[in-house]
């Protein structure tokens, strides 16, 4: 951790439970004891902070400055990367004059041809596929929050709706373990051929250098709270026109009756 | 750096305080609400049927670890017909090739960490019903378990690129075997397991035996 970051429990309510309303912004629960905590964000911008549960200890939230626009950045790089990761090959064999290459999609296929073809849907699932969704996800997502006022009601909940699917599915995206498999891999192979990392390895572990920036620079709650900012000004836009085309319309009845 | 109240007295629960929690985007929810306004996930003050479910996805995956250790998971044919290798097998080839790191890694990954989770999270589900005081250490090894779940996905991994490596080669084949399957079940269905505890469920049962 560096010298500029801090770590600090959060406040607890201490009074009486009257005291609690569901309104209160800064109110949340932890997750993992169902504690009542309050919690202020107010220290310096510049400041990576991170708040945790004072019974159990649990991080509620890793505030990290311009946390957004370093994780947009890390977004955009793993997804110029995963392209190349999945094109190339990741592993390359020599056997005398002969090479042979191999691609995360050829051990997918290979597996299947096995006739596992639960376990290949896995992998791709894994590997591949919950990777690069959760990817794709987050720019959507980001876009959501930069370019707010060109995104229509529908794509917005539509965002949140994405988002929530983009928690759901952290845990299964397994790009480090692939990585880690890869390694391992290799040094299994290395006494029966010359085996050489190929140029998909190195994408690869790009791949999983964003995903472990995404995961430092991002604070998902400040995500919701983008989002759900952006929601409730939808909100507070319709209710207004409502009430402006309610006011127009008993100004037209109280003409009418003026005439009759 | 201020103090706080050191004694369980003064903590207040969500439970207690009318409120809940969207585990999908932790917004905090009034008692009636059924639908996370912000989210659209459904809310719950606890997971539901959180202990049954858990019970029955770790029986599941005991079950399923008997065939994952048995049955064949690959097979190395060099120039003869190869044996085929279970994990614990392939673990000792790897030591006889003087490969002990890499043995150790693979050894750890797919035999230690998924009997431990089985074991963790049979040992979980007696505390709820058994509550102790226990809870911070019941509470780190939850995390624990729901970390570490995912990195016995890795013995898979390194079939499925050995298979689609070493195919057609000149020296040899490998062939994946069915125990592959036992195992991803085994790994899955440990780490639905693990998602499905609410480790709230925990802090509750220490507190009805306070009272
Ligand atoms: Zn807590």
């Amino acid at each position: 951790m560096k010298a500029d970051s801090l770590q600090q429990p959060a406040d607890v309510y201490s009074q009486s439970k009257s005291a609690i309303c569901p309104e209160d912004s800064h109110l949340t629960l932890c997750p993992d004891c169902d504690l009542v905590i309050r919690e202020v964000v107010d220290s310096d911008p510049a400041r990576k902070l991170i708040i945790c549960c004072p019974r159990c200890n649990r991080n509620l939230r890793e505030y990290h400055p311009e946390g957004l626009i370093k994780s947009l950045s890390w977004v955009i790089t793993g997804l110029l990367l995963f392209l190349p990761a999945n094109i190339f090959p990741v592993l390359v064999m020599e056997i005398l004059d002969h090479q042979e290459a191999s691609t995360i999609w050829d051990g997918v296929m290979a597996l299947y041809r096995e006739g596992l073809q639960g376990v290949a849907l896995l992998v791709f699932v894994l590997a591949i596929l919950v990777p690069g969704m959760r990817l794709l996800i987050l720019l959507f997502v980001m876009g959501a929050i930069f370019q707010e006022q060109r995104f229509q009601k529908w794509a917005k909940r539509f965002a949140r709706h994405l988002f929530r699917r983009y928690v759901q599915l952290g845990e299964w995206g397994m790009v480090e373990i692939y990585l880690l498999g890869i390694l391992v891999a290799v040094i299994k192979l290395a006494d029966m051929a010359m085996v050489q990392p190929g140029a998909g390895l190195l994408c690869f572990a790009g791949l999983m250098a964003a995903e472990l920036g995404i995961s430092i620079c991002m604070d998902e709650q400040e995500v919701w709270e983008h989002l759900e900012e952006s929601r409730q000004l939808e909100e507070s836009r319709q209710l207004e026109e409502s009430r402006q085309l309610e006011e127009s319309r008993q100004l037209e009845e109280s003409h009418e009756n003026v005439s009759c | 750096m201020k103090t706080y109240p050191a004694d369980a007295q003064h903590w207040i629960n969500g439970s207690d305080a009318g409120l809940k929690l969207c585990l999908d985007c932790h917004k905090v929810c009034a008692e009636q609400t059924e639908r996370c306004p912000r989210c659209g996930a459904r809310v719950h003050q606890r997971r539901q049927n959180s202990i049954a479910r858990s019970w029955a996805l770790t029986l599941t995956a005991a079950l399923l670890y008997i065939p994952a250790n048995l049955l064949p998971m690959m097979t190395v044919s060099k120039f003869e017909e190869g044996q085929p290798q279970t994990i614990f097998s392939g673990v000792i080839e790897l030591v006889n090739h003087g490969m002990v790191p890499i043995a150790l890694l693979v050894f750890t990954a797919s035999v230690v960490v998924p009997l431990l989770k089985l074991l963790g999270m049979v040992w979980l589900l007696i505390c709820v019903r058994f509550p102790g005081a226990a809870m911070h250490r019941q509470q780190t090894l939850y995390r624990v378990i729901v970390w570490i779940g995912r990195w016995s996905m890795l013995d898979i991994f390194i079939i499925s690129l050995l298979v689609g490596l070493v195919q057609f080669g000149q020296l040899g084949t490998v062939t994946a075997g069915i125990g592959a399957y036992a195992f991803a079940s085994v790994v899955v269905t440990t780490m639905l397991a693990a998602m499905q505890f609410d480790p709230r469920l925990l802090w509750d049962a220490a507190e009805v035996k306070k009272l």
